[in-house]
């Protein structure tokens, strides 16, 4: 718990010491459906469907003002991982982005995973980097780290029919071009598991970026996902 | 956009979640931590009588085996897990051990079962389980150091090790000799929202 101390109070530090004189604020809603199925005792296959529905975006000036719903994107994407060990799994896939305009992206995802356990706790550290293309914008490459806690509200292990709490912290690089920013993510998730491989939870993700930009962006999602292990 | 269209991948998850079975029917072992309140009186007054001045920590366990209720706490630098069966009654008391704490002999026969089996094995814990009559585990509770020869004294081990090619974790059971009882596989809960 230490470690994760540290880089809560790292990432705290350095968005206060940001100039934050302007500042553009977005929120909206992420649902999402996360199926996996495993193609062996140590191959597995993930697929993704995320939506992002925005209800405020001060950055666009021509949008209508207060608070709307406007359906902005879906991703879809598939990850095939490999066990690595006891806790761990290299990642590789794909994702495809759908953009209410028609336009769509293309991205490539690498990770490696690893989950450590102890007495009511699960600790998971998520090293991933993607490359993202999308007709006439230049290609846009991220290096992230995730650091993600979950422990039970009820017992010591997430049993079925319980709550849980999950708490994650995820820190980006991300190059567009010439241009480079860093990228801070906070998700504080309610989850309940309905059986083992049935889990729904709810988050407040926020995201901060701009960071190395003259205009600081808050992000705020209200996530909702389905979590289905098949 | 259309409203229907931006609104199916929120309604999708919700009406496939009304589809999911009794969730009991995969369900394997639980543990919900409980008020001292809801505990049968019986195992409350066991508790009572050990004068374990730490915090007492109850929890309702559903398994396989039936109901029961376990007392968890920390004396010093021993973790104890104490079981009772579904109306109060003791059936084991569980104490957390170092390696070094075994006989020299216990230890090489444990870790010569474990290499064989798991290569390079990686022992994770250990736990010494007593079983007997109540006065019987509370004196050996009380005394730390002498266990009365009327209590059965047992090992629980659990070790990461590799089986057919992949990492696995098991827990083992061994008599007070160090000879293997049973084995089984420790299945991990998937990780799925962890990873992902």
């Amino acid at each position: 718990m230490t470690f994760v101390r540290f880089l809560l109070i790292c990432s705290a530090v350095y968005f206060i010491q940001k100039d934050t004189g302007a500042q553009d604020l977005r929120s909206g809603m992420l649902p999402a459906l996360n199926l996996s199925t495993k193609l062996s005792g140590l191959w597995k296959v993930n697929f993704k469907s995320e939506s992002r529905i925005l209800t405020l975006n001060t950055r666009e000036l021509d949008r209508p003002e207060g608070l709307h719903a406007e359906y902005a994107l879906t991703d879809f994407s598939l990850v095939i991982s490999r066990k690595i060990g006891l806790g761990g799994s290299l990642a590789g896939g794909y994702l495809h982005r759908m953009r209410a305009s028609g336009a769509s992206a293309s991205r490539f995802i690498q990770q490696y995973t690893l989950v450590t356990r102890s007495s009511g706790l699960r600790l998971a550290h998520r090293f991933s980097s993607d490359q993202t293309f999308e007709p006439n914008e230049p290609a846009t490459i991220r290096l992230r780290y995730r650091l993600a806690t979950e422990f039970s509200l009820q017992g010591q292990a997430v049993d079925a029919r319980e709550w849980y709490l999950k708490i994650s912290n995820e820190l980006l690089s991300a190059w567009e071009g010439t241009a480079h920013d860093f990228e801070g993510r906070v998700v504080p998730t309610l989850g309940y598991a309905i059986t083992d491989s049935n889990k729904l939870e709810t988050a407040i993700d926020y995201r901060l970026d701009g960071l190395r930009s003259d205009r600081l962006r808050h992000t705020v999602w209200w996530a909702v996902t389905w979590y289905v292990s098949l | 956009m259309h409203l229907s269209f931006w609104a199916l991948p929120i309604l999708v998850p919700f009406i496939l979640i009304c589809c999911i079975p009794e969730a009991g029917a995969q369900k394997i072992e639980r543990e919900k931590k409980v008020r001292k309140e809801v505990v049968p009186s019986t195992a409350i007054e066991f508790i009572s009588s050990l004068r374990v001045t730490s915090k007492i920590k109850w929890y309702h366990e559903e398994s396989l085996r039936g109901i029961s209720w376990e007392a968890k706490t920390k004396v010093g630098t021993k973790k104890y897990s104490i079981e009772f069966d579904e109306n109060g009654v003791l059936e084991d008391i569980e104490i957390q051990i170092h390696e070094s704490s075994l006989s020299p002999e216990v230890s090489k026969k444990m870790m010569n079962v474990l290499s064989r089996h798991l290569g390079k094995p990686v022992t994770r814990k250990i736990q010494q389980q007593l079983t007997g009559k109540p006065e019987d585990l509370r004196a050996a509770f009380i005394s730390k150091h002498t266990i009365p020869r009327t209590v059965t004294i047992r090992y629980e081990v659990v070790a990461d090790g590799k089986v057919n090619g992949s990492k696995k974790r098991y827990e083992y059971t061994f008599d007070v000799y160090g000879n293997l009882l049973n084995h089984e596989q420790v299945l991990f809960r998937h990780t799925d929202n962890l990873e992902f």
